[in-house]
């Protein structure tokens, strides 16, 4: 299978991997913006902690373990999954995250 | 705070170059300009779209690698002004807006590989992830804007 044929897979466990790790704060690090410090692992020091990169280092992570796992599939296995779960799972994710997000706009 | 006014303008300024892009795109590959027109609208329906697709991705990429790079200072500075004055409404927006933008950006690959080898089987899915990714750059821009008018350039 070519690499470029796993893309599509590589971008939709991205957003299926973040919604959750959003969700249940799974970031592979933090950075604490007021001391310039960064750790391993959701960590709240003195000042607000920022996830967000430690959101997209466990999903970038996740989606390669995910992509890895897919280019060992046989190509007719690959070719029987729906194309559009490349843009459906994402919004899917999009959908998820603006619910976790909702006290913001209902406050 | 130059320093960093600096940097904002310049994210500002390949978002909206970003933007125009994107839209170009969007619009041509779900209004194709079929009966070539020559009209501003068919002219802006008429673009190639599978030239914009590497310009996009680059776009998409700085804009994305300037939002980083200054967060951190939007986290101290803007944040805690928008919590303070309980501006809820535009803090959730742009929660979501990094969220969408973590999930643009995953999209690139995708969207790389449906433009590369365009062809009606997969047109539906390009014209989607396509718009997906038009919906993520212009909620970003926006919310971006509004972020700005309320504590940015500047300030």
């Amino acid at each position: 299978m070519k690499l470029a044929r796993l893309f599509p897979v590589f971008s939709a466990s991205f957003a299926v991997i973040y919604a959750p790790a959003l969700y249940y704060n799974w970031a592979l690090v933090t950075y604490q913006p007021s001391m310039n410090e960064w750790d391993f692992g959701p960590v709240t020091k003195l000042g607000p902690p920022m996830f967000w990169y430690g959101f997209v280092a466990t999903s970038f992570i996740g989606a390669c373990i995910v992509t890895a796992i897919a280019a060992l599939l046989p190509d007719s296995a690959a070719r029987r999954l729906w194309s559009g779960l490349t843009w459906l799972l994402p919004v899917a994710a999009l959908i998820f995250i603006a619910y976790i997000l909702r006290p913001y706009f209902l406050s | 705070m130059i320093f960093w006014s600096v940097l904002l303008f310049i994210h500002m300024l390949f978002a909206i170059v970003l933007l125009g892009a994107i839209t170009h795109q969007a619009v041509s590959v779900c209004w194709p300009n079929r009966d070539c027109a020559k009209s501003f609208v068919g002219s802006f329906r008429g673009v190639n779209g599978m030239t914009y697709t590497n310009a996009i991705i680059i776009l998409f990429l700085c804009t994305a690698t300037f939002g980083s790079i200054i967060y951190p200072n939007y986290r101290l500075n803007v944040r805690t002004v928008l919590h303070e004055f309980h501006f809820y409404k535009p803090e959730g927006s742009f929660e979501l807006k990094e969220h969408a933008a973590a999930i643009g950006a995953a999209l690139l690959p995708a969207y790389w590989y449906f433009w590369r080898n365009p062809s009606d089987g997969n047109r539906a899915t390009r014209t989607a992830v396509t718009v997906v990714l038009a919906l993520i750059v212009w909620w970003a821009f926006m919310v971006g804007h509004v972020i700005n008018n309320i504590r940015g350039f500047g300030s």
